[in-house]
């Protein structure tokens, strides 16, 4: 604001300066021209003066007396002394008629010359210097009195300058202010505070309208009340009179209230009252500018009251730590003695260290080595804690159960068997582990040919002290054993029941013979003969039951080979036929004499005499039977071939089944159903292969080989 | 006349208990299978039946005696079983079905004569 004022002011007296400089200007100028006025009168007057003895120079001139001419001037001179410095006439050809020197000293002159013609041709020339002193002095006159005038001029300029320069102040400070009381209003206005103006005796002159939204009094309910609408019992008189004198002694009030709202609400508020003085210092109002602190009081307040509660507990605390404290001193003792021992046995305890990581990788090795163990296991595993959660399970049994090893260490076998049975039987085997349980179980997948029947047997895992820690439960497949198992029963019971078959008409026919009198001749022969032939029949089926259970035993044949003539094989074994079946006809056909065969000669004609025997109950009679003998490809090749019944599909594919009778409807031929399984079994113990062909209703073609071994390098 | 159907896949067998029944007169029917027993039973109606168990086709002898005591017609006749089978289930699976007589092969010809006589004064 000064600077400004400085500016207004700079202005101002700028534009004085400027205007007192052109005043002295114009004064000097004044004075210039006042004193070349008057020396020009000056000069005018000695000019005039000069006439009174113009005439006489002039004609002493014409006379060329210079003597009175020169006494003339300087007379002259001599009268005007004052006035004149010098006077010089000069003739035209440079004689100096007349001069006159003042000796005064020199001051300021002015030279005048006149020119005197005083005749033809003839001129002289009257130089004066005059004094310009007197002038001067006159001067001094007009300028002191125009400097005095300039000096009046410039206290006057001077005095308005300052006059408006100050004005011009005024002038923006007003504006200053007014810009500050606005915004002072505003603020006023605004004010997040309450604010409330009274006169001297508190009555409200002004409320900003926070004020009324703070209490609820409007500007024109407030106006004109006194502040004590807003008071409760919460200030003592005590606390007025103190509020009173301390604003009155012109200081500042600081406090709280507990006020009360238009609408009967109670509020605190923080105020702060001070006085409005005027310029003079006295007290024209107070002001009290206040902010609500309900929150804050009721903050503060809660505040306390944790804070007497910390106070509480960190008593107790201190207290605490004291007791605890003195206790930590006793204990540090002990510490101390701990100490030492614990260095001793940090020493220990490295050694320790070094064991067992020996320890460790001796206990990694073993257990790379049951990794490897159990990844070579055929059978499925399964290790149970003794609470019968998994530990192990190894990767057969994932296969077996289809499950994850992951997925179920720690968790009980429920997780991983959904048949309930099945789980029974684990659960028994679990409680029963002491006794080695075991029991069978079948895992069945959608293609019925693919399930698979697996043995579970359960073992107790023991300690050293006969603690049980744990089961191990190993899951072997055992399907094919099962399988063989059901063909071996399967196999027993059908022999058996054949056995009953001849045996039952034994017996039978045996106790009617032995019961019955009056049994006829005949029915007894007829008897009879039946008892035989079922004797040859049990006979024969003993005998082929146990050539089976040989091949069964994986004994098969032991045979006992040696050289012999293919030809005389075939023509024996027909030949053997040919008494016993009349009715068909034989014929033989040997393409290649081979020479030897190395063969068991019995064997190979039992093989051959079942194949015959065949043909022979299955064509009828009249048919003729062909068996012949050829070489082929390093084999000799046997064939027997006859014209009867032939064999459906169904009936080739069973053929070498045990027991299998492909026409067992017409029950009057015989056979045991085993004669196909011995010569298949006779054919391959010799390293050769036996086929059937047939077309049902019309033929049937056997065919088998013997590899053709040399001698030599048998 | 007393009438016997005797079903049995084995001729000798049928012979057999033929001969067994010739003390007394009966009318004789034979059958080799279970299908053919129903078919005779169903003709002939007859007084007691003699059934084998193990026989071959679509219906042994236990499953032909099922069928024939489940139909009003047939399930008067008396059935025996005449049978290899011999183990205690098949006896009782036998005696299930409803039969009065259960023999096991080889069996005696007189005691089956007079489980037969008995079965037939009733």
């Amino acid at each position: 604001m000064t600077e400004f004022k400085k500016d207004v002011g700079r202005n101002y007296w700028f534009s004085l300066g400027v205007f007192i400089l052109i005043l002295i200007i114009i004064s000097i100028m004044f004075i210039n021209i006042k004193k070349k006025s008057r020396v020009d009168v000056f000069v005018r007057d000695m000019n005039a003066d000069l006439v009174f003895i113009k005439d006489s120079i002039f004609q002493g001139l014409q006379k060329g007396d210079y003597t009175i001419v020169d006494s003339l001037l300087r007379g002259w001179a001599k009268l005007h002394r004052e006035n004149i410095l010098e006077l010089k006439l000069i003739a035209s050809n440079g004689f100096i008629i007349s001069q006159y020197s003042n000796k005064e000293e020199s001051t300021e002159f002015i030279e005048n010359s006149i020119d005197i013609e005083y005749s033809y041709n003839k001129k002289a020339t009257l130089n004066v210097k005059y004094s310009l002193t007197l002038i001067n002095k006159e001067m001094i006159n007009d300028f002191i009195f125009v400097s005095v005038l300039l000096f009046l001029v410039s206290f006057v300029l001077i005095y308005i300058t300052r006059i408006l320069v100050k004005r011009s102040n005024i002038l923006f400070v007003l504006e200053k202010q007014a810009v500050e009381l606005r915004k002072l209003s505003s603020s006023v206005e605004q004010s997040p505070s309450s604010i409330v103006i009274t006169d001297l005796k508190g009555n409200i002159e002004f409320v900003n309208p926070k004020f009324s939204h703070v209490t609820g009094y409007s500007f024109e309910d407030s106006v004109g009340q006194n502040p004590r609408i807003l008071k409760t019992e919460k200030l003592s008189q005590d606390d007025y009179k103190n509020l009173w004198d301390t604003i009155l002694r012109g200081e500042i009030w600081r406090g709280e209230f507990y006020n009360k709202k238009k609408n009967g609400e109670f509020y605190w508020e923080d105020a702060t009252i001070g006085p409005i003085k005027d310029e003079s210092g006295s007290i024209t109002n107070f002001i009290a500018i206040k902010t609500d602190i309900t929150k804050e009081k009721k903050i503060s307040e809660e505040l306390e009251k944790y804070q007497k509660g910390l106070e509480i507990l960190v008593k107790e605390r201190t207290r605490e730590i004291e007791e605890t404290a003195f206790d930590m001193k006793e204990n540090q003792q002990a510490l101390m003695y701990l100490v030492e021992d614990a260095n001793e046995s940090r020493e220990e305890l490295e050694n320790l260290n070094k064991k067992m990581n020996r320890s460790l990788k001796k206990v990694e090795n073993s257990k790379d080595q049951i990794d490897g163990i159990l990844k070579s296991m055929a059978d499925g595993l399964i290790v149970t804690d003794f609470d019968e959660k998994v530990i192990l399970v190894n990767h057969i049994a994932e296969e077996i159960f289809s499950i994850n090893a992951k997925d179920l260490i720690g968790k009980s076998v429920d997780s991983f068997i959904n048949d309930k049975e099945l789980l029974e039987k684990f659960k028994i085997s679990f409680a029963d582990s002491e006794t080695g349980h075991n029991f069978d179980f079948k895992i069945t997948s959608n293609n019925v040919n693919l399930s698979r029947i697996y043995n579970a047997r359960v073992s107790a895992i023991w300690d050293k002290n006969g603690v049980v820690t744990g089961l191990i439960t190993t899951l072997r497949d055992v399907t094919t054993e099962r399988e063989i198992d059901r063909m071996k029963t399967e196999f027993i019971s059908t022999s058996a029941h054949e056995l009953r078959t001849p045996l039952t008409s034994i017996k039978g026919f045996s106790e009617i013979l032995i019961t019955r009198k009056d049994l006829k001749k005949k029915d007894r022969e007829k008897f009879m003969e039946y008892i035989y032939k079922q004797s040859e029949r049990l006979g024969n089926l003993i005998n082929d039951l146990l050539d089976v259970s040989k091949i069964e035993a994986g004994q098969g044949f032991i045979l006992k080979k040696k050289k012999c003539n293919a030809g005389e094989i075939l023509e024996s074994a027909l030949s053997s036929f040919k008494e016993i079946s009349k009715n068909h006809t034989f014929r033989i056909e040997i393409s290649d004499n081979p020479g030897e065969l190395y063969i068991d000669k019995d064997l190979i004609l039992q093989a051959l005499s079942n194949l015959l025997s065949n043909a022979v109950k299955y064509s009828p009679e009249g048919c003729e039977i062909l068996i012949s003998g050829d070489i082929s490809m390093g084999n000799y090749v046997i064939s027997v071939y006859d014209e009867g019944i032939g064999m459906t599909k169904d009936q080739i594919d069973n053929i070498f089944e045990k027991f299998y009778r492909a026409d067992a409807s017409n029950t009057a031929i015989e056979g045991t159903g085993l004669g196909m399984a011995i010569v298949k079994n006779i054919v391959e113990s010799h390293g050769g292969e036996i086929r059937v062909e047939s077309e049902f209703g019309k033929w049937t073609l056997v065919t088998f080989t013997i590899p053709l071994i040399e001698e030599k390098g048998n | 006349m007393k009438k016997i159907l005797i079903v049995d896949d084995q001729v000798e067998i049928r012979d057999l208990v033929e001969i067994t029944l010739r003390v007394s007169d009966y009318n004789i029917f034979k059958a080799s299978n279970g299908e053919e027993a129903i078919e005779i039973a169903e003709k002939e109606n007859p007084d007691l039946i003699i059934m084998d168990i193990m026989m071959p086709g679509k219906l042994d002898g236990m499953e032909a005696a099922r069928i024939l005591k489940n139909s009003d017609k047939t399930k008067e006749s008396i059935i025996i079983f005449l049978t290899a089978k011999g183990h205690k289930i098949d006896i009782k699976e036998g005696k299930d079905v409803g039969a009065a007589g259960y023999f096991v092969k080889p069996f005696s010809p007189l005691e089956l004569i007079n489980k037969v006589e008995e079965s037939l004064r009733t």
